[in-house]
């Protein structure tokens, strides 16, 4: 295997450009982490705690020969990082925190097999959620579907930005600036970044062989953000809900690549 | 999982350097200043408070660097080289002359609470330049005679860059004539009566 980088560079750090076999590592390593996210649907139910889900997809991770990358990342010590209500990202799994009735969750993996680092994330609902919640749900998801729709050779990170910003705005939800999706593969964490708003034509320009995620985070109100003393769990200030929605894309000759594959989007609408 | 973009406090010093020497303190938001870099505004926050302490970094670093270079010829009394000195860093330095020279920082932060390291780094350094330009002064010129040292060795090579900063043109050659003549007549500062 071969790694090859872009001439592009961004703030001096070397963009990764994956041959077939980085490719087909992904898939492996992707699809595993969608199969985790699948895994655990039936198990989101109010009473049931952030942990023991955390639990479950450890189990299932390791089961089918990964290993959580998120355990010892920067110090993290869970499997998945689990979000609830106005939990933006990065929320830490807990015996304290037992879904009720009518909760919006994402559970996010990054199981590492083979060297490589499937990364994913979808929401949930603990029972019924609300109409708002619906409506913020379905629209991150359909943000990040129009953002993988604007990944193609020549096109632009600002060109992805600006395609899921198009739908946040349109219903009136904001998007967090604060993170960004990020260049993956044999790292957790690589070039380029990829943010979840921008202009068209601006930034990176995409190239065959790009693997990044896109992971669009969407509030229900403002779009700031904090962490909280535990150094992990970023909330929205205003605490609205918030929503997210990942994949783990590789830039093709023709096109765009998911590593990650969920049900269709139906079927994935009907499963949250 | 998603990231908190590792960009260094560097890139976004030097980007609201950028911003500020092309369009003006209201260029410097936080969200332009994350644009500018391609990074997100959290990473921003992750370094800097705020706005003013971002603008207050990047006023430490090009005041840091402008008083470093003119503070040789000061302390070694040669008031002439200074602000020569001020000419051609000014030249090599286009985009921190222009941030510097054409701003106030109590303008650039508009009067918001600056974090106490870069205030008193800040001090730190316009107390050295105040010292090395005392030592200029020899200690024996009068308030009127070191007002005038300072007019020729700050204020009037200020003045005659301020146009071509205003204007991001070169800065002539003949702007070097302008502040050398300042020095003819063998006025080459106040040491030179106080010898």
């Amino acid at each position: 295997m071969t790694i090859r980088y872009s001439a592009q560079t961004e703030g001096g750090r070397k963009i990764p450009l994956h041959d077939g076999e980085g490719f087909e590592g992904m898939r492996k390593a992707g699809r595993l982490a969608a199969a985790t996210l699948d895994f655990i649907a039936p198990y989101v139910k109010p009473g049931v705690s952030t942990a023991a889900l955390d639990k479950l997809c450890e189990t299932y991770m390791r089961d089918h020969g990964g290993i959580p990358g998120t355990i010892g990342y920067h110090g993290y010590q869970h499997a998945s990082c689990i979000s609830v209500n106005h939990v933006v990202t990065h929320g830490i799994p807990s015996d304290d925190k037992i879904l009720v009735e009518g909760d919006i969750l994402n559970i996010d993996v990054t199981p590492v097999l083979d060297g490589w680092f499937g990364d994913a994330s979808r929401m949930y609902a603990a029972g019924d959620m609300g109409v708002k919640a619906r409506r913020l749900v379905d629209t991150t998801l359909e943000s990040l579907l129009a953002g993988i729709a604007a990944v193609k050779p020549g096109a632009t990170l600002g060109d992805v930005g600006h395609a899921i910003e198009r739908i946040a705005r349109r219903e009136r939800f904001s998007i967090v600036e604060d993170f960004c999706g990020h260049g993956v593969g044999q790292v957790f964490h690589d070039a380029p970044n990829v943010l979840h708003y921008g202009r068209p034509g601006e930034g990176i320009v995409l190239e065959p062989g790009m693997i990044f995620t896109i992971e669009p985070m969407l509030n229900a109100g403002r779009p700031d953000v904090k962490i909280l003393s535990d150094g992990w769990t970023a909330v929205t200030r205003d605490r609205s809900l918030s929503a997210q929605f990942e994949h783990s894309v590789g830039v093709t000759e023709t096109g765009v690549e998911i590593f990650t594959p969920w049900p269709e989007p139906a079927a994935l609408r009907a499963a949250i | 999982m998603v990231r908190l973009a590792q960009f260094s406090a560097d890139c976004f010093v030097s980007a609201a350097i950028a911003l500020v020497a092309e369009a003006g303190p209201s260029a410097a938001s936080i969200p332009a200043i994350a644009r500018r870099v391609g990074a997100p505004t959290g990473s921003l926050y992750h370094r800097f408070p705020s706005k003013a302490a971002v603008l207050a970094a990047a006023w430490a670093e090009v005041h840091g660097d402008f008083t470093a270079a003119l503070v040789p010829p000061l302390f070694e009394g040669r008031a002439r080289d200074a602000a020569m000195t001020l000419v051609d860093w000014s030249r090599a330095r286009p985009l921190r002359a222009r941030f510097l020279l054409l701003n106030d920082f109590g303008a650039l932060v508009d009067g918001a609470p600056v974090p106490d390291d870069l205030r008193a780094e800040i001090a730190r350094q316009e107390d050295v330049l105040d010292r090395a330009f005392l030592s200029l002064a020899g200690g024996h010129a009068s308030a009127a005679e070191a007002a005038a040292l300072r007019f020729r060795v700050f204020d009037a090579p200020v003045a005659a860059l301020r146009p071509h900063l205003i204007g991001r043109g070169p800065i002539p050659e003949f702007v070097d004539d302008l502040v050398s003549g300042l020095f003819d007549n063998g006025r080459d500062a106040l040491q030179g009566q106080a010898a």
